[in-house]
């Protein structure tokens, strides 16, 4: 099993990579403590299950996922996204985010299937679990302009 | 020549990725088509003939493993390529996929250096 630390470090470098390769944006991890997400926002979720279990959430707010979109996309910035368009950018998004987490993490973690990919939409959403989960949070920060939410909560199956 | 395409991704938005960085790896694309599913590239497979299908594993009702599979007893598909475009890079899963009849794998997150490297030993 993994460290807590060394999934963070390793969710940290698949977001990175995803961002960098296909959305063409930058990311840090943001201090911030407080919630940072105001508004409406898009939340894509996947799960996985095998040697460990859980789920992985993206979370960012209707700007942010419509230059996410219009990035992937290759469209104009001010193209204005449709909503379809931004859950389907979103969803694959944490798609993946979680398959490049996937090949890091594997061989310390066991086999993992992972599902599709499904999008929520609302305020304040928030990614948890029932007992007996771990969760580790990240904060990013894109182009200094937008925060993200990652969460990843997972636990042994013990199978 | 230019090579006709069926790309096949349950996002819609990976497909017009796909679509863009293949055009931006210098590779000569003719017509393309499009599917959401294992089902739905089985008819364009069907109506029309391809010479490459790049195609995601995890997808609503038909994956790409079994797409795969079905692809290869079509006789209309005896000619098409078979790329197989996903985030999943087991190793054990790839070499089922090539064994099945894939003739390459790309892992996604990927850059149009990648699809020009794995793509153009099979494009002529
Ligand atoms: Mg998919």
């Amino acid at each position: 099993m993994l460290s807590k630390t060394s999934i963070e470090e390793s969710l940290l470098d698949s977001v990175k990579e995803v961002f960098e390769t296909m959305i063409f944006m930058d990311i840090e991890l943001s201090d911030e403590n407080e919630h940072i997400l105001e508004g409406p926002s898009f939340m894509g979720l996947i799960t996985f299950s095998g040697d460990v279990e859980g789920c992985l959430g993206v979370c960012c707010t209707n700007p942010c996922a419509a230059t996410i979109s219009a990035n992937m996309l290759g469209s104009e910035p001010d193209n204005h996204a449709g909503e379809q368009e931004m859950k389907d950018a979103m969803g694959e998004v944490a798609n993946m985010v979680l398959g490049s987490f996937k090949a890091r993490a594997e061989g310390e973690l066991g086999k993992i299937q992972v599902s599709i990919p499904t999008v929520v939409c609302g305020r304040e959403l928030n990614n948890d679990m029932v007992a007996r989960t771990e969760k580790v949070l990240l904060k990013i920060n894109l182009q200094g302009e937008y925060f993200a939410e990652l969460t990843l909560l997972y636990r042994q199956t013990g199978k | 020549m230019a090579k006709s395409l069926l790309i096949v991704d349950d996002s819609s938005t990976m497909r017009k990725i796909i679509m863009r960085t293949i055009r931006m790896s210098g590779l000569d694309v003719g017509a393309t088509a499009e599917a959401g599913n294992g089902l739905e590239a089985i008819e364009k497979l069907k109506a029309e003939r391809f010479d490459f299908m790049l195609c995601d594993i995890n997808m609503p009702e038909m994956g790409g493993a079994e797409l795969v599979q079905k692809a290869r007893q079509m006789p209309e598909c005896g000619n098409t390529r078979i790329i197989m475009v996903s985030t999943e890079s087991s190793e054990q899963l790839i070499e089922g996929l090539l064994a099945n009849g894939a003739n390459g794998y790309i892992t996604k997150p990927f850059t149009p250096e990648k699809f020009h490297e794995k793509l153009s030993p099979l494009w002529n």
